[in-house]
């Protein structure tokens, strides 16, 4: 009789009938994950799971006295209550390697790295399933070791893993430790440091253009990983999976030393930072939103002088010309407006005139500035942008000249 | 003016004017129906009967208080009435009245388009305004912004969506919505009769899929459904949701009375059976509509004749110009919102639409509903109708025939229309690759435990094709469940209305760049876009440039031509298996698993209008197969014995008789061995020689192998000619009149079936056949239906051929005559004679 398989082929099924393999050719060198990794077996009430531990020489992010707190402002940009300043040894960092990058109910995550500072360093767990039957008690792993802390340290881990491993606890009927937990996620803090200076955001190229680390060639790319975890569900050796551990260790230590340089960037930046311009004022708009105003004038002021690309030097004049308008200090405002009309800066010059217009009444000098405007206005490239400034300047031209003409007529009477 | 008195008086003035009325086959009046009222159920929270009494509803149509009645005791149900009969009513009344109860239950709203959602959410919140805790209801589909979506989650109460949604993004997440499915109490299918065929066996599994998802999380949603008016509503409720259901189909509603007429257009052309088109007649009838003031609905199958209609009907009628207006996909919601506002306020006296509005979108109800040709499906006939019709005052729908056999049938079998439909809409949720498409999605949704089941589908199969994707590793055996193990999005590959593994998609080169504009099956693809040939999409003509099946997509660009494309195709079929045979009248019938394998060979170039070919190319395209399942009808011995004796069966194969070889060479040399046509001159093979008038079509030999009837041509040359006087045979008649009139039976459209005639088939032991087989991979259960209503077909298609006024075969019963050939008709109705029950 035709089999089901058969069938389907003639159908025109194609995917996965080709490359079938008769079940007695698999499964023929079979090596447990212990055999590849050290490491010891984990009995949860729901079954067993991996787990291999290991420490790490680990510098920083230690407080150098009790006054200080390195991780205040970056508690403070995510959004966390000054309350949460618990101590550094409550903070874990949480990287997984996942089954694929698709989301959804079918990705699941088949290994967690938690790391942690200890006195000896940096101490890393990494909890591994072997079997995705053995889900339970890998999770069950999880909440075990995540008990003591407060706080975890993740890249893209609030779009990523976090919600990936509260899906797999759905799944399992069981309720998710992160909700107790408060989250710093690190991927949109380096988008705003480094997306000037950067092409890539992503860890591994953070690691060797911020960190100045390199990953030995036990390393495999993250893309490969989703199939090298198939391909050892089928074959049964767990030999390439080696370089996964590898990984995902990696990516835990780096996580570590990433929170140390931007603990260390965002307290002291003129130290840490003093040769890049463009790191500076990344830090110096951070500030800005979190309304560390003076700290903010301080690095505009500093990156000002530090040959910043032009296009950089502009946007931080304006910026920090901002600030001061903000604040009503017109005298700083008016000098950084000045020396952006050096540059032919036409949004500067309309500063100027709306200055001159409603803070002193000299419609002259407004009107001077708003024409000064006009003669600068074809350096602006877009086309739409342009002629939006250029109608705007007709009119703001047509209304001083309007006022002029007034205040002529009324001020021999007056 | 009073636009009742106004129809009437119009009615009265067609029914004097004889080149109206005597086009009028049927005069069908719908008497007046009085509303069937009845009070609130007893057991309707206070609350809920004090909303609608704001409403300003004080009682209910006794099938709205049925409908609530069975939902109350916690039937499933199916409610089958009328267009604008309420039915919206028959399930928001139980499910608000639990929401009043119960605040915190969910329920899952599904409409088949995206259009109807809108109007359903604006209704039911009119419904639930005056609740003082309303449920929160939200459409959440394509359109629903990404910022949007987390709130709807976790705070509507119901959820109003598509299938197309349910499929793609809420199962494969369903996580997300653990609150939902939680309390889910309730699953709502609008308008089920949209649900056939792919589309529907897609949906039996769609909910499969939501049945496991909600048992995951401990719940066992009631099921409400609606259906316009078909054969089976019950058996394609059951078949969809796999659970007993109850019917409500005694409609309640009032309705005031509603001429039907059905029109056939006359014939301007006795000969060709050729009769005046339909849409120029719709937009005569409409025109006088029109002057009376008669707000009236024109109903066009495609969207370009919506355009076209438009266009003439606001040429006729200059003054009125803007009050007519067009509708259909494509028109932007902002456009389609205030056509509807004008609808409604009469402002727009006129619209021509396709079946987008068809379906529940509230346009209020309008005097007259034109439908210009058969709208493929008696369901849809009535919902069209059905959009003209005013609870008190009188209105009309007029159904004009086109020339296709199934519109013909109609004009003289109305009571297909008034009466009983023979119509069951189809569905096979366990097509093979049907379930294996979902089983990859539910496996990927929750891990399936060995030895679950799915639906109703038989154990076997489900674990046949579970153990097929661990092979392949697509899932892993762990723990005594199969694990999803792709790093795949299994939903993303597979669209609901189709299929195809990978479709082709088309690029069409518009200013200056490449544009995606649609996408097609592959085995379409080689008939509708090969290399030369003329695609249609929004009424602009594109000529293709290249198809490429390997990367699957099709690069045009757009031209003017006054011609179209045919593809020449060449089909062979084989028997894979036989499930079903049966001795019938005149033969025997057959039920089956067969092999289509069919080659584009080449494509003919025809003139619009004159319907001239303007030239042949060939293709060297490979050819495709289709594994599907079949019915065939083969003649016995003694039936073609009898045909033969009485001069009736012209598929026997040309005996040219003694003197042929004689006379062929004959010619040959005449012709001085060059063929005729292109000049070719002979090279070791000997050249063809033809039969100028069809060798058939002589009373004897000796006649038709005169020299001056024979010419000598090359074999290409040969086969051009052949095609250009093909002789219809009896058998080939047959086939076409049992193909066209199927979809009847089948609701379904005749492109979803194929058909070949053969006169000595492989299927039948080289006996003659016509085969019809569905055109889906594995079929879809159109062939087995067509199997058990086989004597009723076929006394239907005796009935139209014997009735059609033509000579010799026309468009509407056996086919067009060939240009030079004969139509076949005397033949085909002497078959039919044979093979149907007295």
């Amino acid at each position: 009789m035709e089999s089901l398989a058969d069938k389907l082929r003639a159908l025109g099924v194609k995917k996965g009938l080709g490359d079938l393999q008769p079940p007695s050719q698999r499964k023929q060198t079979r090596f447990d994950i212990a055999d590849v990794v050290s490491g010891h077996n984990l009995e949860t009430p729901f079954g067993t799971t991996f787990v291999s531990e290991q420490d790490y020489p680990f510098a920083g992010l230690r407080p150098s006295s009790a006054e200080d707190d390195p991780l205040a402002f970056i508690r403070q940009w995510a959004g966390l209550p000054s309350a949460m300043n618990h101590p550094i040894e409550n903070y874990v960092f949480l990287d997984t390697e996942t089954s694929g990058l698709a989301g959804g109910t079918g990705t699941f995550v088949f290994l967690i790295g938690l790391g942690y500072l200890t006195e000896l360093g940096f101490h890393m767990v990494q909890l591994f399933m072997r079997e995705p039957g053995q889900e339970a008690a890998l999770l069950a792993g999880l909440s075990q070791y995540l008990a003591p802390f407060k706080t975890i340290v993740t890249f893209n881990g609030k779009s990523f893993d976090v919600p990936m491993l509260n899906t797999r606890h759905v799944l399992n009927g069981f309720t998710t430790p992160f909700t107790e937990l408060s989250h710093i996620d690190l991927l949109p803090l380096a988008r705003r440091l480094w997306r000037n200076r950067l092409p890539s955001r992503a860890l591994k190229d953070l690691e060797v253009d911020i960190l100045g680390m390199a990953r030995t060639e036990e390393e495999v790319p993250g893309w490969i990983i989703p199939e090298l975890y198939y391909e050892y569900l089928r074959s049964g050796d767990a030999r390439p999976l080696g370089g996964v551990f590898y990984h995902n260790a990696q990516d835990v230590v780096s996580l570590g030393k990433l929170l140390d340089h931007v603990a260390g960037l965002l307290t002291n930046p003129l130290r840490v930072a003093s040769d890049q311009g463009l790191d500076l004022i990344a830090v110096a708009r951070l500030y800005e939103e979190m309304k560390h105003l003076d700290r903010a004038v301080e690095l505009y002021e500093f990156s000002l002088t530090s040959g910043l690309p032009l296009p950089f030097f502009l946007d931080t004049l304006r910026r920090y010309a901002n600030l001061y308008r903000k604040q009503n200090r017109w005298d700083e405002a008016i000098q950084l407006w000045q020396k952006a009309v050096e540059y032919h800066q036409v949004d500067a010059c309309v500063e100027l005139a709306k200055y001159m217009e409603h803070h002193r009444r000299d419609y002259s000098a407004a009107l001077g500035w708003a024409e000064t405007a006009q003669s600068y206005v074809s350096e602006i490239t877009a086309l739409n942008i342009r002629k939006a400034i250029q109608s705007d300047l007709e009119r703001r031209t047509l209304r001083l000249r309007l006022k002029i003409q007034t205040a002529s007529k009324v001020k021999p009477e007056s | 003016m009073d636009p009742s008195g106004a129809l009437e008086r119009l009615l009265s003035v067609w029914h004097s004017q004889a080149e109206i009325s005597e086009n009028i086959v049927e005069w069908h009046i719908e008497p007046e129906r009085p509303a069937q009222w009845v009070d609130f159920p007893a057991t309707l929270h206070p609350a809920l009967a004090a909303a609608l009494k704001s409403n300003g509803v004080h009682r209910l149509y006794s099938h709205q208080a049925r409908a609530i009645d069975a939902a109350l005791q916690g039937d499933h149900l199916v409610v089958v009435t009328g267009t604008a009969s309420g039915k919206t009513l028959c399930y928001n009344l139980p499910i608000v009245d639990a929401f009043v109860r119960q605040p915190e239950l969910r329920a899952l709203y599904i409409f088949p388009t995206k259009a109807l959602t809108q109007d359903q959410l604006a209704g039911l919140n009119r419904l639930t305004m005056s609740l003082e805790s309303r449920p929160a209801a939200a459409i959440y589909d394509g359109d629903t912004s990404t910022a949007a979506r987390p709130k709807i989650r976790c705070q509507a109460r119901v959820i109003l969506t598509n299938p197309d949604m349910v499929h793609i993004s809420i199962l494969p997440h369903h996580t997300l919505w653990a609150d939902f499915f939680r309390n889910l109490q309730f699953i709502v299918i609008d308008e089920i009769h949209m649900y056939r065929g792919i589309f529907g066996s897609h949906l039996a599994n769609l909910v499969r899929r939501i049945k496991r998802v909600a048992a995951f999380y401990g719940a066992y949603p009631q099921f409400f459904l609606t259906s316009a008016t078909i054969g089976n509503p019950q058996e394609l409720a059951e078949h969809l949701i796999e659970a007993p259901v109850t019917v409500v189909d005694q409609d309640g509603s009032p309705h005031g009375r509603q001429h039907i007429l059905l029109y056939n257009p006359p014939i301007v052309n006795a000969e060709l059976g050729v009769r005046r088109g339909a849409s120029s007649e719709a937009i005569r009838l409409t025109s006088d509509l029109l002057a009376y003031q008669v707000q009236t609905i024109l109903f066009a199958k495609a969207r370009r004749s919506v355009e076209l209609m438009l266009r003439a009907l606001r040429e006729k009628e200059t003054a009125r110009a803007g009050q007519i207006r067009g509708y259909r996909s494509g028109y932007l919601a902002r456009e389609r919102r205030e056509i509807e506002n004008d609808l409604r306020s009469g402002q727009a006296k006129a619209v021509v639409a396709t079946n987008a509005l068809e379906l529940g979108i509230d346009i209020g109800s309008l005097d007259a509903a034109i439908l210009v040709g058969y709208p493929g499906t008696i369901a849809a006939t009535r919902q069209q109708a059905g959009r003209a019709g005013r609870r008190s005052d009188s209105s009309l729908a007029v159904l004009v025939a086109s020339a296709s056999p199934l519109d013909q049938f109609l004009m003289k079998h109305p009571e297909y229309i008034f009466e009983k439909s023979p119509e069951h809409a189809l569905i096979d949720p366990d097509n093979l690759l049907i379930l294996l498409a979902h089983l990859r999605c539910a496996a990927f949704e929750l891990p399936f435990k060995i030895g679950e089941s799915f639906g109703s589908a038989s154990q076997s199969l489900v674990d046949g094709l579970l153990e097929i994707l661990a092979q392949s590793g697509e899932i892993h055996l762990s723990n005594h469940k199969y694990f999803w193990t792709a790093d795949q999005y299994p939903a993303d590959k597979i669209s609901l209305r189709t299929t195809a593994e990978s479709p082709v998609v088309l690029q069409a080169e518009i200013d200056d760049r490449l544009q995606v504009i649609g996408q097609i099956d592959d085995s379409s693809a080689r008939w509708m876009v090969h290399q030369g040939a003329i695609y249609l999409h929004e009424g602009q003509e594109f000529e293709v440039s290249e198809l490429n099946l390997e990367r699957n997509f099709a690069v045009m660009a757009p031209v003017k031509v006054d011609f179209y494309t045919e593809a020449i195709q060449k089909v062979t079929i084989e028997q894979i298996s036989l499930l079903k045979q049966e001795t019938v009248l005149g033969g025997e019938k057959f039920y089956g698993e067969i092999l289509v394998t069919s080659q584009v060979t080449g494509y003919k170039r025809i003139r619009w209008g004159s319907m001239e070919v303007l030239g042949e190319h060939t293709l060297d395209l490979p050819p495709t197969q289709l594994r599907t399942t079949a019915y065939w009808l083969s003649l016995d011995e003694q039936t073609i014995d009898l045909l033969r004796s009485a001069g009736q069966w012209n598929n026997d194969p040309n005996q040219y008789g003694p003197n042929w070889n004689h006379m062929r060479n004959q010619a040959r040399q005449r012709d001085q061995y060059t063929c005729q046509f292109c000049g070719m001159v002979e090279q070791g093979q000997a050249h063809h020689v033809h039969h100028k008038r069809p060798f058939r079509s002589f009373p004897s030999l000796i006649e038709a192998n005169q020299l001056d009837n024979l010419i000598t041509l090359c074999p290409t040359c040969h086969q051009r000619a052949e095609q250009a006087i093909r002789m219809r045979t009896g058998l080939s008649g047959l086939a076409y009149e049992l193909h066209h009139l199927a979809p009847l039976f089948l609701m379904c459209d005749i492109n979803d079936i194929g058909c070949l005639a053969d006169p000595k088939s492989d299927l039948a032991d080289g006996q003659p056949a016509v085969i019809l087989y569905d055109l889906v991979p594995a079929g879809i259960g159109l062939s087995d239906r067509l199997f058990q209503v086989h004597e009723t077909l076929a006394k239907n298609a005796l009935e139209l051929v014997a009735a059609c006024e033509c000579p010799e075969g026309c468009p509407g019963c056996v086919g067009p005559a060939g240009e030079n050939g004969t139509g076949g008709k005397v033949e085909t109705l002497a078959i039919l004679k044979r093979i149907s029950p007295a």
